[in-house]
């Protein structure tokens, strides 16, 4: 239907809307969202979706006191799609809820669906909900629009698409890595990041539905299915019920490519797994947190998505909860944090309409098992893994849980492979006591919490020693995803700790996140060169902390050492005497060793950063030997753990230089600042220019099954 | 620096008022002070056990999870005595504390089950119509307790949804 149609259309209802608006019941919701015309729109502003790709059709509907509702119709450009009665509510595809929703609802109110809906006729389509109470009452919500992007028969297809996602990688985080690796002279870098060379480049607005500052959920997810959605909310639209399961679907790349040419997926984080990025690229959910639901999800509807590769940390998910279960004389404790109340069970229409499974409450499921069973191979550290991928004949579906949350970040996981080597050890200033392989932060000491030993490199510490870098998980992932690969791949990579370590404003660790994520990016790039029918997208999900190059360091680690100890939190020290800026910051030049990083990341002239989303914090300007916590580690808080700083306000609170945070909490937060996103391969020219994070899901359409000319 | 002495009055002061409403069960004090980590009279003849959160679990982790210590297998449905901080939570399950190895709050309205909380944490069971005991689920962050109670090991579903490996029982 033309856009002029719609609008006579919409003129036309105004006069029955105009009977009808004093009319109960009230209709509170309808989804897709989308803002009413009425408001001034010439277009639709929210729901949009490729030709046939699936979403559901919800509307929340609150009746008069002392009135029930007894049927609604969803009605698409004047035609009856479907018709549903209290009576005959649940059946099929479609569902007439009463219970289980959120407070603040009138007494009687109903959450009605139609799942699975899709529609292949391009173009503006006007929706109207139709609401009818037991007192005959009838009212009408005739606002509503959706639109169905058509695309253009052009030339040649992609065939794979990357996508590399740094969370929380704004341009700063680019800009102070580039420094780090290349240098600059004479105002020019000596090189570039492989991000860099992308040969186009464009900038995204990151909003989510409810903010102008998202979250990782709808950050990732608004890629991928073109649509917003709330924060905390992945491959959902909001809706008015507690289940934090049932929320209206719109369909993920993975799946629609999957359902429509047979697309593998693979999902590689330094994350753990049940993260919002990863996550965001597979299962539906209006909670973030709901661990166990959302790794079960991953197998249970791998015939949805084409899952054959998830790696990353949180291997506390898929370890049996066998509560109160006794083997071999003894409980059973393995650290799982599998629960009834994460898991999921989906309502009998979401099952029939989107063919996903219908889950159990089961937190006593052995889920490594049953990846096992189900075909994929496991591997529990990076010594596997290698293995895994040797052969000639990879593993078709392959599970990587190398931690059991997230995964220790860059600068730790470098340390701890120096440490184990003498001969680099003796190289890392940051480090090791040479020779030693102990690791670089001394004896250990006894505390109330602890008994005494020695400490080790800090993946020791945690537990983890064995780890993968990222650049080794995608190599692995690609591996496995082109094995075999007819019909082509979905591959997402997600540097997660950039964002993670910027939330703790933790400079040195997360210029290293992004130098990792930039050699797994350069391993995208490398294949794409190889399969040129393959579109590679570098880009982040948001700016993580506000985080501004604002100079360099002026005097040498000993002297900041000397400053720390003799004047400590004094700003005309600390702040004053040791902070170079414009020329007072010259070009750093750090040593890069053959792993790729750095020889110290405590150069006299290195690379400062303040931040313009902290918290409270103490600077030093130096690198933290031990990482803040992150307390989901099953070894947090025991020794040495233990004597890691809690968090940012913390870290170095007896001697730095104390800087007041302008947010609540004790971490940074991400900012609505956009974001940079490069292109190369087939497809790249789509993404040019300035656009919004959905668009991103319509460029990659356009190059995967439109085309491009080439 | 400004941060930890705060802190540190807090768990003074309430040092004070909880040595002299709970001393029979609990004892509490100041990080800053290890030194006056005595145990209190114990409710037995014998004294308890002392177990620390460095001794629950051997390492590194093994490819199936986590795997008891031969101590914690040891000291299973005996009295033992523990020293913790004790997790600020919303909203406060009636009857339950949480002993952490490091000062953590956690805020079940905004974060639900993807917070902060560390596997190695011990769940603390007590009688929750004790008023002294119940006091002190109003603490502030940072509060360092000495626990006295029956060891259980293995995994069991808490009221809350969250999953407990390691108990503490009050009597």
């Amino acid at each position: 239907m033309s856009r002029f149609l719609v609008s006579l259309s919409l003129l036309a209802n105004l006069f029955l809307l105009a009977s009808n608006a004093y009319s109960d019941p009230l209709i509170s919701r309808v989804t897709p969202p989308s803002k009413p015309y009425h408001q001034g729109q010439n277009e639709p502003v929210t729901a949009r979706f490729l030709t046939d790709q699936r979403f559901d059709l919800q509307t929340t509907v609150q009746p008069d006191a002392g009135t029930t509702i007894t049927q609604v119709r969803f009605v698409i450009d004047g035609k009856e799609l479907v018709k549903i009665s209290a009576q005959n509510s649940n059946t099929a595809n479609t569902s007439f809820v009463t219970t289980g929703l959120v407070e603040g609802l009138k007494p009687n109110s109903a959450v009605v669906s139609f799942r699975g809906y899709s529609n292949k006729q391009e173009g503006i389509h006007h929706l109207v909900v139709e609401a009818t109470q037991s007192d005959l009452k009838v009212t009408a919500d005739e606002w509503h629009v959706f639109e169905i992007v058509g695309l253009q028969r052009l030339g040649s297809k992609a065939k794979n698409v990357i996508i590399f996602l740094g969370d929380g990688m704004g341009a700063t985080h680019r800009t102070a890595a580039r420094i780090v690796a290349k240098s600059y002279e004479q105002g020019k870098a000596n090189g570039r990041l492989a991000m860099d060379t992308f040969p186009v480049s464009g900038l995204v607005m990151t909003a989510s539905l409810n903010s102008i500052v998202t979250d990782s959920s709808p950050g990732m997810s608004n890629y991928v299915t073109g649509n917003k959605a709330n924060n905390n909310e992945e491959g959902v639209f909001p809706d008015d019920t507690k289940d934090a399961f049932d929320n209206p679907r719109v369909e993920y790349l993975s799946e629609y490519l999957h359902r429509i040419k047979g697309t593998s997926l693979g999902l590689v984080t330094t994350a753990d797994v049940f993260d919002a990025t990863p996550a965001a690229n597979a299962v539906h959910t209006s909670d973030r947190g709901k661990g166990s639901g959302i790794v079960d999800q991953y197998l249970d509807d791998q015939n949805l998505t084409g899952l054959r590769v998830l790696m990353g940390g949180g291997r506390k998910w898929f370890l049996p909860n066998a509560s109160g279960k006794i083997e071999k004389n003894q409980p059973v404790i393995n650290g799982s944090q599998r629960t009834a109340s994460s898991d999921y069970v989906l309502p009998d229409d979401l099952v029939t309409g989107w063919g996903a499974a219908k889950g159990a409450k089961d937190p006593e499921r052995n889920l490594i098992a049953d990846f096992r069973s189900a075909g994929w191979q496991y591997a529990p550290n990076y010594s596997v893994l290698k293995d895994a991928i040797s052969t000639k004949n990879p593993p078709h579906q392959l599970l990587g849980l190398f931690t059991f949350s997230n995964m220790n970040v860059a600068f730790d996981k470098i340390n701890g492979r120096r440490c184990a080597s003498e001969a680099s050890a003796s190289a890392f200033a940051n480090g090791c006591a040479a020779g030693t392989g102990k690791g670089p932060f001394g004896e250990g000491i006894e505390t109330p919490l602890s008994s005494s030993s020695p400490r080790g490199s800090v993946v020791h510490d945690f537990g983890f020693p064995d780890q993968p870098m990222l650049d080794e998980m995608t190599d692995a992932a690609l591996k496995v995803l082109d094995h075999d690969n007819d019909k082509g791949f979905i591959l997402m990579v997600e540097g997660a700790s950039i964002d993670k370590q910027s939330h703790l404003m933790d400079t040195d660790r997360w210029i290293l996140e992004v130098l990792e994520f930039d050699r797994a990016v350069a391993m995208g790039q490398r294949y794409a060169q190889a399969h040129p029918d393959t579109l590679v997208i570098v880009t982040a999900d948001h700016e993580c902390s506000g985080a501004s190059l604002i100079g360099s360091l002026k005097v040498n680690r000993d002297t900041v050492a000397k400053n720390l100890a003799s004047d400590p939190g004094k700003a005309a020290v600390l702040r004053d005497k040791q902070v170079g800026v414009y020329e007072g910051a010259g070009f750093p030049r750090y040593r890069i060793l053959a792993d790729g990083y750095p020889a110290d990341t405590d150069i006299q002239g290195k690379v400062l950063i303040g931040y313009g989303a902290n918290a409270d914090r103490y600077e030093t300007w130096l690198s933290n030997p031990r990482p803040t916590s992150d307390s989901q580690q099953p070894f947090i808080g025991v020794e040495p753990l233990n004597t890691y700083p809690a968090h940012p306000a913390a870290r170095n609170a007896e001697n730095g230089l104390f800087i007041a945070g302008q947010v609540p909490g004790d971490n940074a937060v991400h900012t609505g600042t956009d974001v940079p996103l490069g292109a190369m391969g087939r497809g790249a020219t789509l993404f040019t220019g300035f656009f919004d994070n959905t668009d991103v899901f319509f460029k990659i359409g356009q190059a995967m099954l439109g085309g491009v000319r080439e | 620096m400004k941060s930890a002495f705060k802190s540190l009055i807090l768990k003074s002061s309430l040092t004070l008022e909880c040595m002299a409403l709970c001393m029979s069960m609990i004892a509490l004090n100041a990080l800053a002070a290890p030194n006056a980590l005595a145990a209190p009279s114990s409710l037995s003849s014998l004294p308890p056990s002392t177990i620390k959160f460095g001794d629950l679990y051997k390492m590194p982790v093994g490819p199936e999870g986590l795997e008891p210590s031969e101590k914690l297998l040891n000291l299973a449905n005996q009295r033992v005595s523990m020293l913790g901080y004790v997790v600020t939570q919303t909203p406060i399950v009636p009857g339950r504390i949480i002993l952490s190895p490091l000062p953590i709050t956690m805020d079940d309205e905004d974060e639900r089950l993807a917070d902060d909380l560390p596997a190695t944490a011990v769940f603390v069971h007590f009688d929750p119509t004790h008023e002294a005991i119940t006091q002190l689920l109003d603490h502030p962050i940072g509060t360092l307790l000495k626990v006295q109670g029956i060891l259980s090991v293995g995994l069991q579903e808490e009221a809350d949804g969250r999953v407990s490996t390691i108990r503490l029982t009050i009597e």
